[in-house]
């Protein structure tokens, strides 16, 4: 009895490591569609990539993605390649563009709070600056 | 009796180690280890101002950590009868080796005794991972000024 | 060579007067253990390292043989002994509390009947009345010296052997009625069959075993059957090469009503000590115990002791080389 209930969530964790619904999520402070039209296109682009925020403020890009576990071993090379392609698309912009899951945590509850101008300068910078953390 | 007859009646009659049953609890246990590590790294990240790359730091220590208590009460050597490998090659194993050594030299006192002997095991360790480094690094610039491969 | 035989032959019958066992807080779990006259509860006998605890169970131990004899320490001639530790240092420091002349022996594990044989050949010679024999082992101290620190994580196989923590001391002296006494014994020669697993010391030592019983037993084939053949410290896996080994030489058809081994039957047949039990104290406790026992109650009457011994050191192995081994034969009888 129990060595089925064992089976049932062996195949149960296997099948959900499995699962793949690629989303892409914008926030635009000024609610610049074409900007976000632009830089949606490359995100689709890239295959490897499951899911991604970015964040528009001012002159800021925060792009946070999260890596195909399949593909996790090439993860610096593809955030790498991401920050160029963005950069080349919005050379005004400052780009900063991740793949850590911190990252992407902070992002997530900036967007939920929606804050006001001030407030998400500071918590992007915040951001940039944690993400150049090597210790 | 001469050694080359002796080894046929020695390999015959010795019990062998079962090498798939501690394939499968090394996978099992290893596995767990680095488990647990996942954990405390997403809590690392989830309380703390950690992010994914700066998490590992705190989250081998806190393992190194778990290692000390563990071979402090005698309980590491249980796992590693029954792991093997899987207890020995993650980091807590390379914590099993220093602290255990640490804890048998005391009674030599600090510093020949605990001091020079704590990395009798793990020595080597450290020695042929640096040099291993060197090497993997002085390959790769070689091939990287031949043109073969980009860094 | 003065004798025409191998074999050493005593015509004065020098007895084992008393013996005296101490044993380890884990040696509880021996099939063995109520033969035992002292179990301690703390590894350690509550000293501040192994080592002192080794030196103090030898002393107690040797105190008590002397005892249980009706002497006193001044009327023992020389304390033949010795331990599996670097210089035998819990020996010689147990000598120090004993102040007995004291004359240190190596035979590895099988220093419990090296020393028995010495001492018969001095009690023969008439130059000693009484002499102080036998051998001891403490499983940390070993642990540390010839394998790893006691907690670290390696898996031992299951050909691995537990070093007991364990003494086993007698007394010898001139022929006495109604005690055991030396009939004859067999010094071992080095066999080297090229074992190198250190974790395998039942393999390595079962030749040597094999060697001195095959010659022992070949100079008393024509006598009466032994009522037991019993080995030190082989395990389960060198007691089965062992008896391999005899089936193939056809040395297993001499008389010999039993064959056993101490270090296979030691914990019984609990799993975590693998193969079984071995170490110095290992021969010595059950020799000079339960088997002890045994023949003074005359349910034995004919018994032959084989300690074995890997003579190896942790630089040897580390070194590349092979372990050689040793194996003392002594023969034991009642009237």
């Amino acid at each position: 009895m129990t060595k089925r209930v064992w089976v049932v969530i062996g195949i149960t964790l296997l099948l959900s490591a499995c699962s793949n619904n690629p989303s892409t999520d914008f926030f635009h402070a000024q609610n610049d569609a074409k900007e976000i039209e632009t830089l949606e296109k490359i995100l689709e682009k890239e295959e490897s990539t499951s899911e991604s925020l970015s964040v528009f403020f001012d002159h800021q890009l925060v792009v946070a993605v999260q890596v195909q576990p399949l593909s996790k071993f090439q993860k610096s090379k593809i955030e790498k390649r991401l920050q160029k392609k963005v950069e080349k698309e919005f050379p005004n912009h400052e780009v900063l563009v991740s793949s850590d899951l911190k990252i992407m945590w902070e992002l997530k509850d900036l967007v939920k709070k929606d804050p006001n101008d001030k407030a998400l300068k500071k918590t992007l910078k915040d951001i940039q600056a944690l993400a150049k953390e090597e210790t | 009796m001469d050694a080359k007859s002796y080894q046929p009646i020695v390999d015959q009659i010795a019990p062998k180690r079962p090498v798939l049953r501690n394939c499968f609890a090394a996978f099992f246990v290893g596995g767990i280890f680095c488990a647990i590590g996942q954990i405390f790294s997403y809590l690392y990240m989830y309380f703390f101002n950690f992010t994914e790359r700066t998490a590992s730091n705190p989250t081998v220590a806190t393992m190194v950590f778990i290692a000390m208590l563990l071979t402090g009460f005698g309980l590491y050597k249980k796992i590693g009868q029954f792991a093997g490998a899987g207890s020995a090659v993650p980091v807590t194993g390379f914590g099993n080796a220093v602290i255990s050594a640490a804890i048998e030299h005391k009674s030599e006192g600090w510093v020949l005794g605990v001091g020079s002997n704590m990395f009798k095991l793990a020595g080597s360790v450290i020695v042929y991972g640096v040099f291993s480094a060197f090497v993997v690094a002085l390959i790769k610039t070689i091939l990287v000024k031949m043109g073969v491969i980009a860094w | 060579m003065v004798n025409q035989s191998r074999m050493l032959e005593f015509s004065t019958k020098p007895a084992i007067v008393s013996t005296a066992i101490a044993a380890g807080p884990l040696e509880k779990q021996s099939v063995f253990h109520s033969y035992f006259d002292i179990i301690y509860e703390d590894e350690r006998i509550n000293q501040d390292t192994n080592e002192k605890g080794h030196a103090q169970f030898i002393e107690d131990t040797c105190t008590l043989a002397v005892r249980k004899a009706g002497l006193q320490k001044s009327d023992i001639d020389v304390l033949l002994s010795g331990d599996l530790i670097n210089q035998m240092t819990p020996t010689n420091f147990a000598a120090r509390e004993l102040a007995i002349p004291f004359m240190g022996m190596f035979s590895a594990c099988a220093t419990s009947v090296s020393s028995l044989i010495t001492a018969s050949v001095m009690i023969e010679s008439n130059l000693m009345e009484h002499v102080l024999f036998g051998s001891s082992s403490q499983h940390n101290a070993v642990e540390r010296q010839f394998r790893y620190p006691i907690e670290y994580g390696a898996q031992k196989p299951p050909f691995g052997q537990w070093t007991v923590t364990a003494a086993g001391f007698g007394v010898l002296s001139h022929a006495q009625e109604d005690r055991p006494y030396v009939k004859s014994a067999t010094i071992g020669k080095v066999i080297d069959c090229e074992c190198t697993d250190p974790l395998d010391m039942g393999s390595a030592m079962a030749p040597a075993a094999f060697d001195t019983i095959q010659s022992h037993l070949q100079e008393n084939k024509d006598e009466a059957s032994y009522d037991l053949v019993i080995t030190g410290d082989l395990g389960k896996t060198g007691f089965a090469i062992l008896k391999e080994l005899m089936k193939k030489s056809g040395v297993d058809s001499y008389p010999v009503k039993l064959f056993r081994d101490a270090g296979a039957e030691f914990y019984g047949n609990k799993s975590e000590f693998k193969s079984g039990a071995s170490g110095a104290g290992c021969s010595a406790s059950v020799f000079y115990g339960p088997i002890y026992g045994d023949i003074l109650s005359k349910k034995l009457k004919k018994v032959l002791f084989v300690a074995t011994g890997a003579l190896l050191s942790p630089l040897s192995f580390q070194q590349g080389e092979t372990i050689p081994c040793i194996a003392h034969a002594v023969e034991i009888w009642i009237d």
